[in-house]
């Protein structure tokens, strides 16, 4: 009997554990708050532009309140998100609007047949239209359909402590390559890591510093899709990706982005090349010292091969949006994009949330006074590029992408040359 | 037994446990440190203990969500998959057409490479419209998870004496007595340990949770500590302090069914 009654307990208690999980059915459609529309990316509410958008969407349902809402869902991970994406995608059920990664050798996604063309939304408002890079917009349109609106394109940029450099005796940051291995030599002496590098995942920081050594040699087609990768461009760039290598800290083989940043944010290693967001770390972790990181354009070979000041970025992302049948539901979808790529919100974004869109950013001097130290120095240096490269591993297959932490811990590591790494790397990108 | 003898079962007796406690420590002692700690001072005692990072992580997410998702979604898939291992393994001590057959499909699932089904089962659960639900978190596990649960359940019923279902049988019980009755409660044991297992793999598992869910009401503690470490940024503090609320569950139960787990793996053999 007693048996019994634990069992029928246990039973009550699991059905009621399970009922109170279901509430997580999705809610969606036109509800008393109007047209709902979710968005999925990787904008979470810990990092500074996962909190300004939020409050974009506040505002925006705000204003809308009645006719429109957005709903945000954030997902941390970015490889998880794109897995998402494309699994919506291929169920049929793209989400309202999402972030993803273009990739002009995977246009999969393009090709579903299952995004929104934005092309006729703008096309009948020109101004909007005029708020984005024809290049993006060029880039992003297959077979005449415009399949997203450019969401970022961030540069990537040296960010270096220059406490650090100074205590090594350098006072200037690097003009050329070997001029910066010298440099990394000394702080190396001084008891610091040069620079941070990583080589798991995607190996990002020292792809990075690849994509900028390939093209400071062999100028900005020296990857580009169709070149022949095993190429002395790509040789010289392994050959000082490898130097590099052993100029960073003891975890960059085998280490992951966020052991990479942490060693430069802890003072561990003197510089990195990343992105904008890392801004939002420098700001929260070193707080009054964060102005201590000053940032920089990547050294050249002086070589005349291309010209000092330009930028690798990270590849365009993109919001892509579900093709609607609900007319109402995709006015929703227009209503927002324009909204969160006007001038307002583009500002707000680079100022508060660390993270330049690909669109028009005209900043007053009150905002640039508002921007954090580093902010005003990638806006300054991103509008002086003279050209702006997509980095190297954003545009190879995905072969050649799943290859590149082994062939990177194997140059480190000293198991294959130079030489050996640019066959390598033509074989699996051809694949 | 020799000192040599006895040396040597010390030494590998204190390997092991090293091996196993060791990462455990570290990760208990490094949700106490700060950020700037962890690195300069991996290996080391905090210098200085921050108790609040658990605060922390706690107001920063609904960890406490996450553990009602976790252990509602490892507790539905258990519980059918047990009672479903139950079933087949009664079913398969009988001999008919095609049971080596059926044997073999059941368990055929191990050999799958089941990240490879990602697609076709988001396919799946959307179409039944669970996506994003615990339930459907929870089905996806029942189907994952199946073979590890009914291998376990059917070597245990396989070491019943044939002899106790003839006896039953000659006393008048049915097929379906003999099963409610003599089968399902003499393989209890082994169904404990197979509902262990299940739970704690269910509850561990990250790739289906993160991509089947996308709400704070539908995603795990494996998910939610994710949320500490983002592509932007990491607070290895709070992801450390988070991890350790998030093994808790699992770490208990194992303490306190260790005895009942090693009981129930042993007795099979001693039939």
């Amino acid at each position: 009997m007693k048996r019994k009654i634990l069992a029928a307990a246990g039973l009550t208690a699991a059905v009621a554990l399970l009922a109170g999980c279901n509430s997580a059915v999705p809610s969606g459609g036109s509800g008393g708050s109007g047209t709902e529309i979710e968005i999925l990316s990787n904008f979470t509410s810990d990092v500074s532009r996962g909190k300004v958008l939020d409050d974009l969407i506040a505002q925006f349902n705000e204003e809308n309140a009645g006719k429109y809402t957005v709903v945000s869902k954030a997902q941390p991970d970015w490889p998880t998100l794109q897995q998402q994406i494309r699994s919506s995608i291929s169920a049929g059920d793209a989400p309202d609007v999402f972030l993803y990664n273009y990739n002009p050798t995977d246009l999969s996604r393009e090709e579903s047949g299952q995004l929104m063309d934005w092309s006729s939304h703008l096309d009948d408002d020109p101004e909007w239209k005029a708020r984005f890079k024809q290049d993006n917009l060029d880039a992003l349109t297959i077979d005449g359909q415009l399949a997203g609106i450019p969401g970022d394109q961030s540069p990537t940029l040296f960010y270096y402590n220059t406490e650090l450099f100074e205590q090594a005796g350098i006072t200037e940051f690097p003009a050329t390559w070997d001029e910066y291995l010298a440099a990394g030599q000394k702080i190396k002496d001084s008891g610091v890591a040069a620079i941070s590098l990583m080589t798991a995942d995607d190996s990002w920081h020292t792809m990075n510093a690849f994509s900028y050594l390939a093209t400071a040699e062999g100028g900005p087609e020296a990857y580009a899709p169709g070149t022949d990768l095993d190429s002395p461009a790509i040789t010289k760039a392994a050959d000082y990706t490898k130097r590099l290598l052993a100029l960073s800290t003891p975890d960059a083989v085998g280490g992951n982005y966020a052991a990479s940043s942490s060693n430069f944010l802890n003072g561990q290693s003197a510089s990195i090349i990343d992105g904008p967001w890392l801004i939002s770390s420098i700001q929260s972790t070193l707080g009054d010292d964060a102005c201590k990181i000053a940032v920089a354009a990547a050294p050249t070979f002086d070589n005349g091969a291309i010209e000092p000041g330009y930028t690798v970025t990270d590849s365009l992302n993109v919001w892509g949006a579900a093709k609607q049948s609900d007319e109402e539901k995709e006015e929703a979808v227009v209503a927002w994009m324009k909204f969160f790529t006007s001038n307002e919100s583009a500002v707000r974004m680079a100022v508060e949330g660390e993270y330049p869109m690909a669109v028009q950013t005209e900043l007053s001097d009150a905002d640039k006074e508002n921007a954090s130290c580093q902010m005003a120095q990638v806006i300054e240096l991103a509008n002086a590029a003279p050209a702006s490269i997509v980095q190297m591993a954003r545009g190879i297959t995905t072969d050649a992408q799943a290859q590149l932490p082994s062939l990177l811990e194997s140059l480190a590591l000293g198991q294959t040359t130079p030489e050996q790494f640019a066959t390598s790397l033509q074989t699996a990108n051809s694949q | 037994m020799t000192i040599a003898g006895k040396s040597f079962r010390w030494a590998v007796l204190g390997i092991f446990t090293a091996i196993t406690l060791l990462p455990l420590l570290w990760l208990v002692m490094s949700s106490f440190k700060t950020q700037a700690d962890i690195f300069a001072n991996p290996f080391g005692l905090p210098s200085e203990w921050r108790f609040d990072n658990y605060g922390a992580a706690l107001a920063a997410h609904p960890l406490h969500l996450y553990l009602r998702n976790s252990l509602g979604a490892a507790l539905l898939a258990t519980v059918l998959i047990v009672v479903a291992s139950l079933m087949a393994s009664y079913a398969l001590l009988h001999r008919f057409r095609l049971s080596r057959a059926t044997f073999g499909f059941l368990l055929f699932g191990i050999l799958l490479p089941v990240n490879a089904l990602m697609t076709p089962i988001f396919f799946i659960v959307n179409m039944m419209g669970v996506y994003n639900t615990v339930v459907g978190l929870g089905l996806v596990y029942a189907g994952l998870f199946f073979p590890l649960g009914f291998l376990i359940v059917k070597t245990y019923m396989d070491t019943t004496p044939a002899e106790i279902f003839e006896a039953a049988r000659i006393d008048g019980a049915g097929f379906h007595s003999i099963f409610l009755r003599i089968a399902a409660p003499l393989t209890s044991p082994g169904a404990i340990t197979a509902a262990i297992f299940l739970m704690i793999t269910a509850f561990n598992e990250l790739l289906f949770a993160a991509v089947l869910t996308k709400d704070t009401d539908a995603q795990t503690v494996q998910v939610g500590v994710r949320y500490f470490l983002t592509t932007y940024s990491a607070n290895y503090p709070l992801a450390f302090a988070a991890t350790v609320i998030g093994i808790a569950p699992t770490v208990v139960i194992y303490i306190i069914l260790s005895d009942r787990i090693v009981a129930a793996m042993t007795a099979g053999s001693l039939k």
